[in-house]
């Protein structure tokens, strides 16, 4: 079943950065895969050259978005489709961001939501906040801190802009390490954009996604401002190939990333991450 | 050896006939033969090519037959391969995808020919080690189809191990030397004066059916004590031990011991005992297409944790080190095998002590890690109280 | 939203007191300069709303933004070592408001009261320790294609 890909097609291609694009894809045949959570990824196959995880940046229907990088083979020869190509999709695999599990249970008022991405990490997040704007009321207040590189580089940069500049449901803020001359907003790494952000420790559900060091780094600092450990949900990379619990690759300790994760508790992720060439 | 209500003697011509037998239901019998200069697995028109009258002399990273005077078929310890090369064979072809002209793309899964093999003298800890990656492979939410298939289409006919070899330490992992269970046949082997013989059990209704058609004779009290007496006392006889402690717990609490660094010195990273693990699972992919360009296959094949690949993530591998590398075999088969499947990865079949080109130990590994960690425990302690 | 950073989670209530009587309340409109490299250090602020830019002046080139600081967090800390000299310039980027405080006065206070004078240490070496953390981290340009695996 989900061994074997399912084609889909690319129906628009969205170029985010100078090496990063979104590919909307529709199931080529009658039938698509099953319903995919914000957090959960694909394996996606390019024709021939091989197939790599993306997580889902965007939901929508049957058609679902994913944001690729160029860094290697596959995610170059998938930045350079264009619109009627194709590709193999397996899915949905992973655990996802369990929004409604983290931020639901046992708590009628509903927790504050707090969005920590950095740079390409913002495509698994995106569905998040997509997902607490289309139902603010199940939340508390929702804030959405994103690191980049450059202004350039940010994805989503006109999505960010519109929700920075409308006074919604939403606290967004942004922040870069190196300031182009035309850059007028914060500069300094993603934790100092936490002084502003409005959330109750105490009834917050953080998801964070971004490299390991930025990872760690913005958990240590939540984690001391008193958030408990299993409501810092952070979502890992490893080397995933099958998805599907079989291959080995993707072990992490005892976690099989493509399994039990790529979105795990602190709690669990804390030690895990703090052993070198685990 | 526990006891079972259908029990019947075999002699070496009731051998051959289950064999027979087995081929007439259109089986594929696999058992171990003699071929450049090893036990090795591999199809058996006849019980005849048994390794009838050899034994295997084994150590840390040595391996020799030698001619045993009492003809016994089953007297040989684990030899190089086990059983996964034929259920989760090395090299298969999971599928292939085609592109028309028009640039629609099919996807096709590959669906051979079911096979029905038919495994005759299973080591009772290659049997473990079949139930432990039925587990790995078929136990989760996702099943690998093909696995299942061969899986289900195989009939196991246990042989129980009564000439344990000096790596083995099936006692330790609780796995043998007796056959307990999820086999359809299990034979336990005697010679002596009485002659040449094996006690059958029945395990499932299958192997009832297939023993039906097999001459035997009913097992004599006797036989059924000499062949218990014999597994008993080759517990007694195992060659090696893990230290008796919870090894979950050991290796999951010294990630970071000295220890490392010592076996990581004498390691090659070759990954023989990866290969030569009954229960080593892992496989990684290979996407070939043809010289138009418009057929792709995907192939699985086995890999190993030792390969610096396997950790791949853009830009490095995230184990570089063969401390890492070494550290993520010997924690995953005995310890994060727990987290992830319920069970323990080993079961001490002795394969990765004796394929070592190096002779590392695993159980000389697991002792020094409990030394070191004890050695540790203990100067803490003694600095508490001088606190 | 509390962090060990800012100045009145760092101070004991007695301290923060102390502290607070030599403050003053002060606004900024966009574009003001609150100090500049080379300058003498003789003051220091904690903003309470808006943002001041950290900058480095560059020749030909517009100053370079190095980090920006927001509501709570200390602006300045070359007023408290010698030779009380600024070693970047700051500007408000937003309307500002913010409390001032004269570092002589601060620093006499210190000299009085070596208790005081060790918690305001302890918050400024603090405050320096995250800003160098965050700068080193910012130094592995982790959202580089690479940043997250080391090379090449």
């Amino acid at each position: 079943m989900t061994g074997v890909p399912v084609p889909y097609r690319v129906t628009r291609v969205r170029e985010e950065t100078a090496d990063t694009v979104s590919l909307t894809l529709a199931p080529a045949g009658p039938a698509g895969l099953a319903r995919f959570w914000p957090g959960q990824f694909a394996m996606v196959y390019a024709f021939g050259v091989g197939e790599i995880p993306v997580s889902v940046s965007r939901i929508h229907r049957h058609q679902l978005v994913h944001t690729v990088r160029s860094v290697g083979a596959v995610s170059a020869a998938l930045c350079a489709l264009r619109p009627g190509d194709r590709v193999g999709l397996r899915g949905p695999f992973g655990t996802g961001w369990e929004l409604v599990r983290a931020a639901g249970q046992g708590l009628a008022a509903g927790q504050d939501l707090l969005v920590v991405a950095g740079g390409i990490g913002l495509a698994p997040l995106r569905p998040v906040v997509l997902a607490a704007l289309a139902e603010p009321r199940r939340y508390g207040r929702l804030n959405l801190l994103v690191g980049a590189r450059t202004a350039d580089d940010l994805v989503y940069a006109d999505q960010i802009r519109a929700w920075s500049t409308v006074h919604g449901p939403l606290h967004c803020a942004v922040t870069v390490d190196r300031p182009t001359p035309a850059w007028r907003g914060h500069v300094g790494v993603v934790t100092t954009l936490l002084n502003s952000a409005a959330f109750d420790p105490r009834h917050t559900t953080a998801c964070v996604c971004g490299p390991e060091v930025m990872i760690r780094a913005t958990a240590r600092d939540l984690l001391h401002r008193g958030l408990p450990a299993h409501r810092i949900r952070v979502s890992l990379e490893r080397n995933v190939r099958c998805a599907t619990g079989h291959c080995g690759h993707c072990q992490l300790g005892g976690v099989l990333l493509c399994r039990d994760g790529p979105v795990v508790g602190w709690d669990r992720a804390c030690s895990l991450t703090s052993v070198r060439e685990l | 050896m526990s006891s079972s209500p259908a029990t019947a003697v075999l002699d070496r011509n009731g051998l051959d006939a289950l064999v027979e037998a087995l081929r007439a239901e259109g089986r594929t019998v696999v058992g171990p033969t003699v071929r450049d200069g090893a036990v090795v697995l591999d199809e058996l028109t006849a019980a005849g090519q048994l390794p009838f009258g050899w034994g295997s002399e084994v150590e840390a990273g040595r391996y020799r037959l030698v001619p045993r005077a009492d003809g016994a078929a089953f007297a040989h310890t684990a030899g190089p391969q086990s059983w996964k090369a034929f259920l989760h064979p090395q090299r298969e072809k999971l599928w292939s995808a085609d592109r028309a002209a028009d640039g629609r793309v099919s996807f096709a899964a590959e669906r051979p020919v079911r096979p029905s093999y038919a495994f005759l003298g299973v080591r009772p800890c290659d049997l473990r080690a079949i139930a432990v990656q039925d587990n790995v492979l078929t136990g989760g939410y996702y099943r690998d189809d093909g696995y299942r298939r061969r899986r289900e289409g195989a009939f196991l006919i246990a042989a129980e191990c009564t000439e344990p070899g000096a790596t083995c330490f099936c006692v330790s992992m609780g796995s043998g030397p007796a056959a307990e269970a999820g086999f359809d046949l299990a034979l336990t082997e005697i010679v002596d004066d009485a002659g040449h013989r094996f006690l059958v059990r029945v395990g499932s209704a299958a192997g009832e059916a297939v023993l039906s058609r097999v001459p035997r004779r009913v097992a004599d009290e006797e036989t059924a004590s000499t062949a218990r007496n014999a597994v008993d006392a080759a517990r007694e006889r195992m060659g090696r031990s893990m230290p008796p402690v919870d090894l979950r717990t050991l290796l999951g609490g010294t990630l970071e011991a000295d220890r490392w660094d010592d076996v990581a010195a004498r390691c090659l990273t070759c990954g023989n005992c990866t290969m030569v693990c009954p229960t080593c699972f892992c496989t990684t992919t290979e996407d070939v297409s043809d010289l138009t360009g418009d057929h792709a296959e995907r192939w699985q094949r086995w890999d190993s944790c030792f390969d610096l690949d396997f950790s791949y993530l853009h830009g490095g591998p995230v184990r570089a080190s063969a401390r890492s590398r070494y550290r993520q075999w010997l924690t995953h088969k005995l310890s994060t095998w727990y987290d992830q499947f319920g069970s323990s990865g080993c079961v001490g079949c002795g394969r990765c002590i004796t394929w070592c080109p190096v002779g590392i130990d695993i159980t000389e590994e697991a002792a020094a890690l409990h030394d070191e960690l004890a050695d540790r425990l203990r100067r803490q302690d003694a600095e508490e109280t001088q606190r | 939203m509390t962090s060990t950073l800012t100045m009145s989670t760092a101070l004991a209530a007695e301290h923060r007191a102390r502290l607070m009587r030599l403050a003053r309340e002060v606004s900024f409109e966009a574009g003001t300069r609150l100090f500049e490299e080379g300058r003498r250090a003789d003051r220091f602020w904690i903003v309470r709303t808006g943002t001041v830019a950290l900058d480095l002046h560059v020749p030909g080139r517009r100053a370079a933004v190095v980090e920006t600081l927001g509501r709570g967090e200390l602006v300045g800390w070359s007023w408290h070592f010698a030779p009380y000299q600024w070693q970047l310039g700051a500007e408000a980027m937003s309307p500002v408001r913010a409390y001032e405080f004269d570092a002589g006065a601060v620093r006499a206070l210190c000299e009085e009261h070596p208790e005081f004078g060790r918690a305001i240490a302890l918050w400024v070496g603090h405050v320096l320790a995250h800003r160098l953390h965050a700068a080193r981290t910012r130094l592995l340009d982790l959202y580089a294609p690479y940043g997250s695996g080391g090379q090449p």
